[in-house]
């Protein structure tokens, strides 16, 4: 056998290695062909970078395209033709390029020059002109092309932006103003027993509930929960509920246990969210309106002052572990939102942990004052201590009582410049940003993160008046997630003046410098040199949260943070688009003689400075705003952080000659020449980011990984491995077994030519439960299929799949051989599977859809690294040089790092054997040959032939890792698998059962509506909103077995509603099947679960 | 703006104070009771879990008492409040009594408010407050010369004593009527423990 591979190998390594040329030259001309994808709308801005781009505008303003020659110089001296087009995603520029513009006017031609980026800036769209009706969404997505061959279509010639499932702009409405939907209100008390099941006093049994009036009608709506303060009543708070609730939201505001403490109003605000999803399923609120209609798998968590600290500590219950919810899992709240939090139980407990984290302050506040000498009324505590993705937004002027509705309650306000009594205006700013706030975290949505990092001076709700000067809103934002981010310097380690954070020299001039703990270290706010941190609410003494401090005084002065050699490559930081930002968060030092010798807005200047020494600054006063002046409240200023942003590319105009590849240092200049003239200001998280949250991945062929943040590798090891987790709730494992072949192919990204192995079996946490997909236990070969096990109990799948409780389910795969797995953090993992009979084995390619998972063999690569983080967190930065090297750590660190052990592994084993059975820690050898005993030899097929193959692989990776497999194995099935695959990632869709009352009476009419989504990520699940792409064709109402009629067409929003009043007492099967329109040949069919529905005589 | 907050900012630090704050400041404690004007023994059937204060006792009889009170030390804050007391007990507070100056309570367990002062402790959350703190707080109320009501003081308030199945039921029946009668501005608070409850759902089965 080893001879006769040996020939092989020699008759076809030079073939195969000419081949990979001839694929990567084919890939690189391909690359060219397609259009360039850049930022291209825009505001236009007085001073350098003269350009800003951005992703939202409000419908009253206008749009502006600019596009910058030194950046693209083959712009100059053409004449283009500027279209605004209705987004189409990535899916929809595949199939149809044709620009239609849509602005009043039509595309307009313009011819481009080399001057500057000033020149190439042209107004497309005025005020009103793009329609921003999204029905229950944010924003009108369209996408600008700059046509240059004129010939209106998308080509090669031409700019786009928003090729990619990113619109380039999105026209957003007015979020102060209520949504389409009419509200109902009702207002009732959950049974005492069933409160007391859930730990809910018998005095704090009542909510005031919030729902779309046309429920009926809908799919299932996320659920926000509103927890009261103390002295409040949980009845204040209908503008919240109204608002959000006719966007498409159910919410549900309790009465809340905050008079013993914020431990009892915890245990109210986990309680009530646990009753209340269990009666709705019970049918007895609401009359069974809200049956089948809540999407529990997203939750909100509004609590306003005791509440508000009281969300916290739920939420830190469920990270430690210490309270277990019935009805739902900690991967179920999507975001927290405290509306000026008190910090009684501080570090440790009131602690937000990695929950997606937003902060509401009011520095008029008279209750959570936020005063030096009230540690417990610091709000912002508990917004340092989150380590997820967090937000805050300080509202001055306002007070503690003005974020309910009771005006005729204390406003708990103190302080100058009002903008009340009444609630007015702090409840446009409140409603404003909440809805975004909530699409932000509950959609995805992509508009909504411009409302919580633009400087509001640049960009606002539009229905807060703008000529008030007493409105001051600052926003802090920071992404928490590991793709894309890199913290150039949060003072949390290396502690020193002289280094950052991330073990980089620091250098300065500017004065009186102090890094340390953000907390005032006295009951004051006046100005002392002994607290250098004065003003500063951050932290108490227990938190860590840490910062710098410095001022300025009439001279330029500069603090400078070098870029540790390793992380200066930003360009390699540019993922996904231009979205890469320079960010810090800075605060006026409070009532320091700097600050109050020039108030109102405080400016400075961030320089970017490469290898060369070459420079680009951008004044931070350039978008509009600065770091506001602290709110000059009678006895104490609190620091109000503000987070600046400055997108990196926007370093490059106009010729800066800036080298993104190789930026050794991030400058702050400060003085006269850069900004103000003087000044004391706090500085802190200085870093690169973007805005990036889930993804889609691939494991595919003898495995081809496609990680969550894009990346294609090889990974060749043999065994069993954990390719991609979330948390305890969410996991996927991988066997991978060695198969021999002619000596490989190089791999691009690791340079490696390593023998090769495939996917023969996948395992998956999916909640408490364990699915195995994988051949039979004993071993023999079974061409019959692989075996499905739930918590080791062979199953055979039912038409209708299996439900595995909290939206976690796993049926049929749509599309060729294998499983679909819904988990209940809204990933949607396929793994299709197909027969080798020469090798008798199967082999599986593994799809992951929506994703917010990031850690595993497909994981996130952080920037600066070749390979995924390592379980413990460990990075194995850049590629090695040498190849031993990085065979060494792949195949060893890398893979023995994410190897499954018997106490993790998810796969089933027949008796005497075990995740050691699979394990071969010598594969792939460093050096051919590629033979493995249980492997019988295969036959390479020629180039030309696995082409053929593949030729009906479309993208451009898949079709390569398709001809890959197909030429070293021999084996045409892999071209097959690569098909079905495609198939899977272009067409998967969901579908989602409800149904308007359950239990029911005989004859008493019932609708059953059906929604159908998209799985893939450029078409996210997004409730309620006007999909222009959604699947159409009709849905099969399922009754018991029996098709019910005649299929019932979708409507625009992808969905359908059977209305009967025929159904018999007892309990019934009632499901829906998605069937595609007629000659649709992109959508998938889909099922939804099997729902029970009960007539009863007493109904409801 | 810039321009405009300059302007404004020199107008605040000429008048630093432009509205005065709403919430009065927390009075000095300790602090007696103004008065006793009920009091009524209480049985139930099914006892639960009191949680104001940090042991959470069961509890399944006690004493519902309303309290002439000053208004400031009951005004309802999200910083800490004063802890009312009697005794060796922390007393639940059943409603605000901010605007009415009277606070409906109850005193868990067996108490002898003839040998039980109550008072007004430190501010502080009463889930926080053990045995300990009790002592603590009832020494400075010794101190401060504060004394328990004479007997027969409340035995011109005391009223029959009452059963109920359950604290709900408690709530809805009597409790409700002294806030009416004491405190009727908050007759929301009544309308909320009197809303109409659902069946029983899944949890309950």
């Amino acid at each position: 056998m080893k001879n006769t591979l040996e020939v092989r190998a020699k008759k076809y390594y030079w073939t195969l290695s000419v081949c990979l040329l001839m694929l990567m030259v084919m890939l690189a001309s391909s690359a060219q062909a397609m259009p360039t994808h850049t930022q291209l709308a825009g505001n236009s801005l007085t001073d350098y970078p003269f350009f800003e781009y951005v992703k939202a505008f409000n419908a009253n303003a206008s749009v502006s395209v600019a596009i910058d020659p030194s950046r693209f110089p083959g712009i100059a001296g053409q004449t283009c033709d500027i279209y605004v087009v209705t987004a189409k995603g990535t899916t929809g520029w595949a199939t149809n390029n044709t620009l239609t513009d849509v602005t009043t006017g039509g595309a307009q031609t313009q011819t481009f020059s080399a001057a500057n980026i000033q020149s190439n800036t042209f107004l497309v769209a005025g005020p009103s002109e793009l329609s921003a009706n999204a029905g229950l969404g944010l924003g009108v997505g369209y996408d600008v092309v700059l046509d240059c061959d004129q010939d209106g279509l998308l080509g090669n010639a031409d700019f786009i932006d928003g090729l990619k499932n990113e619109a380039g702009l999105y026209v957003v409405h007015d979020t102060t103003a209520a949504g389409p939907l009419a509200v109902t209100e009702t207002l009732y008390s959950i049974n005492a027993t069933v409160g007391a099941s859930f730990g809910i006093p018998a005095n704090k049994l009542a909510e005031d509930l919030y729902y779309p009036t046309t429920i009926a009608t809908m799919g299932q709506l996320p659920l926000i929960i509103i927890s009261r303060g103390n002295g409040h009543n949980y009845q204040w708070y209908d503008h919240i509920g109204n608002h959000l609730a006719s966007y498409g939201y159910i919410v549900m505001s309790h009465d809340n246990n905050t008079e013993p403490g914020v431990q009892t109003a915890a245990t109210t605000t986990l309680g009530h969210t646990d009753a209340f999803i269990d009666q709705v399923a019970a049918g007895v609120i609401a009359g069974g309106a809200l049956v089948g209609h809540l999407d529990t798998s997203r939750i909100t968590w509004i609590g306003h002052s005791r509440g508000a600290e009281g969300v916290a500590i739920a939420y830190d219950r469920l990270f430690d572990g210490t309270h277990t919810p019935v009805n739902f899992v900690r991967a179920n709240i999507k975001l927290i939102s405290s509306m000026l939090p008190t910090d009684f139980e501080k570090t440790n407990v009131a602690d937000p942990h990695d929950a997606n984290y937003h902060l509401w302050t009011a520095s008029g506040d008279s209750d959570v004052n936020g005063s030096a000498g009230c540690d417990l009324c610091q709000t912002f505590h508990l917004h340092d201590r989150a380590t997820g993705n967090r937000q805050s937004t300080t509202i001055q002027g306002t007070g503690h009582g003005w974020f309910h509705d009771n005006n005729s309650a204390a406003a708990a306000f103190f302080g100058p410049c009002s903008i009340g009594p009444t609630n007015s205006l702090t409840h446009q700013i409140q409603l404003g940003h909440f809805l975004p706030l909530v699409k932000r975290y509950i959609e995805d949505n992509i508009p909504s993160i411009d409302f919580l990092t633009r400087q509001y001076e640049s960009f606002r709700p539009i229905g807060v008046p703008t000529g008030n000067a007493c409105i001051v809103v600052s926003h802090e934002y920071r992404d928490g997630t590991a793709s894309g981010n890199f913290i150039i310097d949060d003072y949390q380690t290396q502690t020193g003046t002289g280094t950052s954070s991330s073990g980089a020299a620091v250098t300065f001039n500017v004065q009186n410098l102090t890094e340390g703990r953000l907390d005032d270290n006295n009951s004051s706010f006046s100005w002392t040199t002994s607290d250098p941190f004065n003003g500063a609410t951050q932290g108490g003494p227990a938190d860590t949260t840490r910062g710098v401090v410095f001022d300025w005084t009439n001279q330029d002065r500069f603090y400078e943070w070098e870029v540790a050699v390793g992380q200066r490559n930003f360009a390699s930081r540019l993922l996904f688009n231009d979205n890469l930002y320079l960010s810090l968060r800075g605060a006026q030092g409070t009532q320091h003689p700097n600050t109050l010798a020039v108030l109102g807005d405080l400016t400075f200047t961030l320089t970017l400075r490469d290898n060369t020494g070459t420079s680009s600054s951008i004044n931070i006063g350039a978008f509009g705003g600065g770091l506001e002046q602290p709110y000059a409240r009678s006895g104490g200023w609190h620091n109000e952080m503000e987070t600046i942003r400055i997108r990196v590319t926007d370093f490059l105009n106009n010729g800066s000659g800036l080298n993104l590849g190789n930026i050794v240092a991030v400058r702050l200049n400060v003085g006269p020449s850069w900004g103000s003239g003087r000044g004391r200001i706090v500085v802190d998280e200085v870093m690169l980011t973007n805005d990036r949250t889930v993804y889609d991945a691939s494991n595919n062929g003898d495995p081809h990984i496609r990680t969550v943040d894009g990346v294609h590798y090889d990974f060749h090891s043999a065994g069993e491995f954990v390719v991609l987790r979330a948390d305890d709730d969410m996991q996927i494992q991988t066997r991978q077994s060695p198969v021999s072949t002619a000596p490989p192919i190089g791999n691009a990204h690791t340079g490696l030519a390593s023998c090769v192995s495939i996917n023969t079996a996948v395992a998956a946490r999916v909640g408490a439960h364990r699915v195995s997909y994988q051949p039979n236990l004993n071993g023999e070969p079974d061409p019959d299929g692989l075996q499905l096990r739930i918590d080791g109990v062979l199953t055979s799948l039912p038409a209708n799949g299996i439900d595995l409780g909290l939206s976690g389910r796993v049926a049929e795969a749509p599309a060729g051989d294998g499983i679909q797995i819904d988990f209940a953090d809204g990933t949607t993992m396929v793994a299709l599977s197909r027969w080798w009979s020469s090798q008798s084995r199967w082999y599986l390619n593994v799809s992951v859809f929506n994703t917010p998972a990031e850690q595993g063999v497909m994981g996130i690569i952080p920037a600066g690294n070749w390979l995924p983080a390592l379980p413990d967190g460990t990075l194995l930065g850049p590629r090695p040089g040498p190849l031993s090297q990085r065979y060494s750590d792949l195949n060893k660190t890398f893979a023995d790092a994410w190897r499954v052990t018997s106490a993790t592994s998810l796969f089933d084993y027949a008796p005497g054997t075990s995740t050691k059975t699979y394990t071969n820690r010598g594969w792939p050898p460093e050096q051919p040959p590629c033979e493995i005993p249980e492997s019988p030899p295969t036959e390479p097929l020629d180039s030309d032939v696995a082409k053929e193959f593949c030729r009906v692989i479309l993208d451009e990776q898949n079709n390569a890792d398709c001809v890959f497999d197909v030429m070293l194995t021999g084996e045409p099935g892999f071209a097959k698998l690569y098909e079905q695959t495609q198939r899977i990632e272009a067409g998967l869709t969901k579908t989602i059962l409800s149904g308007n009352r359950n239990p029911s009476r005989p004859g008493e009419k019932v609708t059953f509506t059906a929604k159908v989504f998209r799985a893939a990520l450029d078409k996210t699940i997004k409730p309620g909103e006007v999909d222009q792409d959604a699947p159409k064709g009709a849905i099969q109402f399922v009754l018991d077995g029996d098709w019910i009629g005649d299929p019932i067409e979708l409507d625009e929003n992808g969905q359908a509603s059977w209305i009967t009043s025929r159904l018999t007492a007892g309990g019934h099967k009632v499901s829906a099947i998605y069937i595609p329109a007629e000659r649709d040949e992109v959508f998938l069919t889909s099922q939804s679960a099997v729902q029970i529905h009960n007539v009863t005589r007493e109904g409801r | 703006m810039k321009a405009f907050i300059l302007s404004i900012g020199i107008f605040i630090l000429a008048s630093p104070a432009l509205a005065a704050p709403d919430i009065p400041p927390v009075p000095d404690t300790p602090s007696a009771v103004a008065d006793l004007v009920h009091v009524r023994a209480f049985r139930l059937e099914n006892g639960y879990r009191y949680d104001w204060r940090q042991e959470q006792p069961m509890v399944d009889q006690g004493v519902l008492a309303v309290f002439k009170v000053n208004p400031d030390l009951v005004y309802p804050r999200n910083a800490a409040e004063p802890v009312l007391y009697a005794g060796d007990q922390t007393v639940q507070r059943l409603n605000s009594g901010h605007q009415s100056g009277y606070v409906i309570a109850i005193i868990p367990g067996e108490v002898d408010l003839s040998r039980a002062p109550v008072w007004f402790g430190q501010p502080d959350l009463p889930e926080r407050v053990n045995a300990e703190v009790i002592r603590t707080q009832r020494d400075l109320a010794d101190n401060a010369d504060i004394r328990s009501f004479k007997a027969d003081k409340i035995e011109s308030v005391r009223q029959q004593p009452v059963t109920a199945t359950d604290l709900s039921e408690l709530l809805r029946k009597h409790i409700a009527e002294l806030v009416l009668e004491y405190s009727p501005q908050e007759r929301d608070l009544v309308e909320t423990w009197r809303l109409p409850a659902g069946q029983p759902g899944r949890a309950a089965q």
